[in-house]
C-alpha cells in the first residue's frame, strides 16, 4: 500500500473507529538486509521479513524488532538452531498455500513446518496478504485451512484474532 | 420399526461468490475440484459433501456435508481462486445445522 492510499484508509478508518496499521514486507538474502531494514524501521511501523536463506532467517528469528517471519516455499529447515533462537512470530501468507497446491514439493515442505510448528506451539498467524478484494478471506476461513492441515482447533483461532492483536499490543508499547 | 443406528450430524453452509458473476454449478464443480485435490475421492464420499439446490437463493450456493469434515470442506471452499480464468473470491454467508435454520440466516444477512 502506498503512502496516499495508506492515508485514505487511515482516514476512512477514522471514520468507522477502526484502527488501520501499515505492514511493510522486506525480502531479505543476508543479515545485512535484516539489519539495514531493521535500522530504517519506525518504531510503531509492522515489519514482516521473508527470508530467502537460512543466515537471514536466523538473524530474523532473533531480532526482536522484526514482527514477523513469512513462511515462504524456499524457507530454510524449522531446524533445532533456528528454534532456540526463534523470538518471534512465524506468518502463513495464503499465497504460499496456493503455491504448493500447484506443486507437491512445496506442499510437503509447507506440512512439515506445520508439523514443527504443532509439536513445538510456535505462535503462528494466517494472512490473505491481498491487495485486491478478490484474494481477500474471511479470518474465520483463514482459521479453517489451518485446521484442515492439522492445527488444533483453537490455535487455528488463535492465529487469526489473539495472536495478531499481541502482535499490535506489542508495537503500541513501544515508546 | 427400523431404527437408524447411526445418526451423523450434517452441516449446510451457504457460499456467496466474489464477483458476483458465476452460476452455483460452476462454483460447486471448483470447490468439488479442491476438496478431491486436498483429501481425496474417499474423504469425498466420507465427508457427505454435496450441493443443496435451492429455488429461493439462486445465486448462492449451498453445500452440505457432515460436521466433522467442517474444517476441511471451508478450506476447500476458501482454496478456490480462479474459476474459467476469472479471480474469484467464495465467502461463506453463514453456517447452519438445519436447512430452515440457513435460510433464515441468509434472509437475516441480507436485510
Amino acid at each position: 500500500m502506498e503512502g496516499k492510499e495508506y492515508k485514505e484508509a487511515a482516514e476512512m478508518g477514522v471514520a468507522h473507529k477502526i484502527e488501520v496499521v501499515r505492514k511493510r514486507v522486506v525480502e531479505a538474502r543476508s543479515r545485512i538486509d535484516v539489519l539495514q531494514a531493521m535500522r530504517k524501521k519506525k518504531p510503531r511501523e509492522i515489519y514482516a521479513v521473508a527470508p530467502k536463506t537460512r543466515e537471514a532467517f536466523l538473524v530474523a528469528a532473533r531480532d526482536e524488532r522484526v514482527d514477523t517471519i513469512i513462511i515462504h516455499e524456499d524457507l530454510a529447515e524449522l531446524d533445532r538452531h533456528i528454534l532456540k533462537v526463534l523470538k518471534n512470530f512465524l506468518e502463513l501468507p495464503l499465497d504460499t498455500i496456493f503455491k504448493a497446491l500447484d506443486d507437491d514439493s512445496v506442499l510437503t515442505r509447507l506440512v512439515n513446518i506445520l508439523q514443527v510448528v504443532a509439536a513445538e506451539e510456535l505462535p503462528l498467524i494466517i494472512s490473505s496478504g491481498a491487495s485486491l478484494p478478490e484474494r481477500t478471506r474471511s479470518p474465520r476461513q483463514l482459521a479453517a485451512i489451518l485446521a484442515a492441515l492439522g492445527i488444533e482447533q483453537v490455535k487455528s483461532l488463535d492465529a487469526v484474532s489473539s495472536i495478531p492483536g499481541q502482535i499490535l499490543d506489542r508495537r503500541r508499547a513501544v515508546k | 420399526m427400523s431404527e437408524r443406528v447411526l445418526r451423523l450430524r450434517r452441516r449446510y453452509v451457504a457460499v456467496r461468490c466474489y464477483p458476483n458473476e458465476l452460476p452455483p454449478e460452476q462454483l460447486w464443480e471448483a470447490v468439488r475440484l479442491i476438496f478431491v485435490k486436498l483429501f481425496g475421492e474417499l474423504a469425498l464420499a466420507e465427508s457427505g459433501l454435496r450441493r443443496v439446490k435451492s429455488r429461493r437463493h439462486k445465486d448462492l450456493l449451498i453445500i452440505a456435508c457432515y460436521h466433522s469434515w467442517l474444517p476441511k470442506v471451508l478450506a476447500a471452499i476458501t482454496l478456490v481462486k480462479n474459476i474459467n480464468g476469472l479471480d474469484v473470491s467464495l465467502d461463506v454467508i453463514t453456517v447452519s445445522g438445519t436447512i430452515r435454520a440457513l435460510r433464515r440466516r441468509i434472509v437475516a444477512t441480507r436485510c
